[in-house]
């Protein structure tokens, strides 16, 4: 069925998947441009059409209701872990001022425990089982766990284990720096306790440094999916058994830092991004000849997982001719920004692309 | 929050999908976190009972969790979500009107607010905002559906329980009244200027 576009009204355009495709994410190889450039009569209705797409989205938009969205995920972590035993018909209100009761229980027992002299450590439980590592060389310690983790921990580092790891969590205690290659057990979370930052994951690897001398406590994930919360957040939503924990979701490439003074984590990148190898097991060309910079900037965010944010109208007209393989992420940006005249910064976990554009 | 990023994450969102279904509770939190500002979006969109989306919306998380085993591989998650928030809420009772007088009753804008408008000089977007919420409530529904959170014809006709022919009809005539809404404000804008 030939379309007859020199015929099309605003709803027709509007109407066609394709061309709201094309209007919110450019992507389409050059259908639409064709269509445009071949309707030149058309171009007020075209522009008119594109402009009611893009208005609409904003039009519908809400703003991020993050207060909501918490509250309704902390009785959900409530509800999964003791589903048989909610009392019908009780209203949800009683159930949030029930949290809010537990909330001020668990940080009451917090603060107990922070004056007991031990200046704010996690102590834990039962000591006797316990293996405790201490890196006194220079070197880095390779420590095999039971079931299967290898940990390497840096110089001046200690690990507290237990001998076996209990029948809900594997739980283990840092004091300095270690990278941990967790074997996956979706049963068996593997926590770990550093100073005043946990951090719970389910198999997956990611380094912590948290010395007791430095300002602050910063966990960098390589591979998989990581789970961190500073302690009081843990102790304010840990019931009995649960163990569905929200806080700070670090994907491959991210660190959150722990700003000891402030008690606040934040989320950042890593300073030398890696690849991500996902299981299609793309080898990624680098090689660019002639390629739209907004391409490449594509590329660069599939590969290392990291959200690049610059302005398309700007740097349409700008295209790369360059081979890029062997330099990491930053050195990679450093030298495309130069080519077209445009600066990066890195907030929180994205990277935002300024500039002028590249004018012929 | 941009809905439109999701359409490029179809390889990993399998993957979360398969790691919740296998019990994987960090993939469970992700995929909340994913979706909750949408949900919050379209749910206040198609009720104003606030309380009651939220509670359904915990509802609906806490049946997926329970049901995580049995449930298929799915195509779109967002899909999924967002029809089974519709059902669950739409279920606890809504005034059903017949989707044909729901289709014909817009309101005429009366030329006292347009003047109104005019002379608080809103800008493009609000103007757009006001004429939406005159359109009806499933026309409202369906260009929420389709424009803010992406949802194809066949998805928001399958979602509201239309067949295609008469999503088509809803969105298309919705569509129309926002065009012509929008360039009566603007000629009056420009009629007032020349005075």
């Amino acid at each position: 069925m030939a379309k007859d576009y020199s015929t099309y009204d605003v709803e027709d355009f509007l109407e066609d998947e394709s061309f709201k495709s094309w209007v919110l994410t450019k992507a389409g190889n050059g259908h639409w441009e064709k269509i445009v450039a071949g309707h030149p009569h058309q171009h007020q209705v075209i522009s008119d059409a594109a402009k009611l797409i893009l208005d609409l989205k904003k039009a519908e938009q809400t703003p991020e209701d993050a207060e909501t969205a918490r509250l309704i995920w902390n009785n959900i972590r409530k509800d999964i872990q003791a589903p048989a035993r909610v009392v019908p018909f009780m209203p949800k209100v009683f159930r949030i001022a029930a949290s809010i009761a537990v909330i001020l229980g668990c940080w009451f027992g917090y603060r107990i425990l922070r004056t007991d002299g031990i200046s704010g450590k996690i102590v834990s439980q039962s000591e006797a089982t316990q293996t405790v590592e201490k890196n006194t060389s220079e070197k880095v310690k390779q420590i095999h766990l039971a079931d299967g983790s290898v940990i390497s921990l840096q110089p001046n580092s200690t690990l507290r284990y237990p001998k076996d790891f209990n029948e809900e969590t594997r739980t283990v205690y840092l004091e300095g720096e270690a990278f941990f290659d967790i074997a996956k057990n979706p049963e068996k979370p593997f926590v770990v306790f550093a100073n005043e930052v946990v951090t719970k994951v389910l198999g997956t690897s990611f380094n912590i440094k948290a010395f007791e001398q430095d300002k602050d406590i910063t966990v960098a994930v390589k591979t998989g999916r990581v789970s961190v919360l500073s302690k009081n957040e843990f102790d304010q939503s840990r019931d009995q058994q649960n163990q569905t924990l929200s806080g700070l979701i670090l994907t491959p490439n991210q660190k959150a830092v722990y700003l000891k003074n402030e008690e606040q984590l934040k989320k950042t990148l890593v300073e030398q991004p890696s690849l991500i190898t996902t299981s299609t097991a793309k080898s990624y060309d680098f090689n660019f000849e002639n390629k739209p910079v907004s391409e490449v900037f594509d590329i660069l965010s599939k590969a290392y997982g990291v959200e690049i944010i610059y302005d398309e109208d700007i740097f349409r007209s700008c295209s790369l001719t360059v081979g890029l393989e062997d330099e990491e992420l930053f050195e990679k940006l450093k030298i495309i920004c130069k080519t077209i005249n445009a600066s990066y910064q890195v907030i929180d976990t994205k990277v935002l692309i300024s500039g002028k554009g590249c004018k012929f | 929050m941009e809905p439109a990023s999701d359409q490029n994450l179809n390889l990993d969102e399998l993957s979360l999908w398969k790691a919740f279904k296998a019990g994987d509770e960090v993939a469970f939190a992700e995929i909340y976190r994913l979706h909750i500002q949408g949900l919050l979006n379209y749910g206040n969109k198609i009720s104003p009972d606030r309380q009651l989306i939220q509670d359904t919306i915990h509802d609906l998380f806490i049946e997926l969790w329970n049901s995580r085993q049995r449930l298929n591989d799915t195509t779109s998650v967002k899909f999924y979500l967002f029809r089974a928030l519709r059902n669950k809420i739409f279920r606890a009772g809504r005034p059903e009107m017949s989707s044909e007088e729901d289709m014909l009753q817009l309101t005429e804008p009366s030329a006292e607010f347009l003047m109104m408008e005019n002379e608080m000089e809103s800008d493009r977007i609000d103007r757009l905002r006001a004429a939406v919420s005159r359109l009806s409530k499933r026309q409202q529904e369906a260009i929420n559906l389709r424009y803010f959170h992406d949802f194809t014809n066949d998805e928001v006709a399958s979602m509201m329980g239309l067949n295609y022919q008469s999503a088509c009809k809803l969105i298309y005539s919705g569509l129309k009244f926002l065009k012509e809404n929008i360039k009566l404000l603007i000629i009056i804008l420009l009629y007032f200027r020349e005075l």
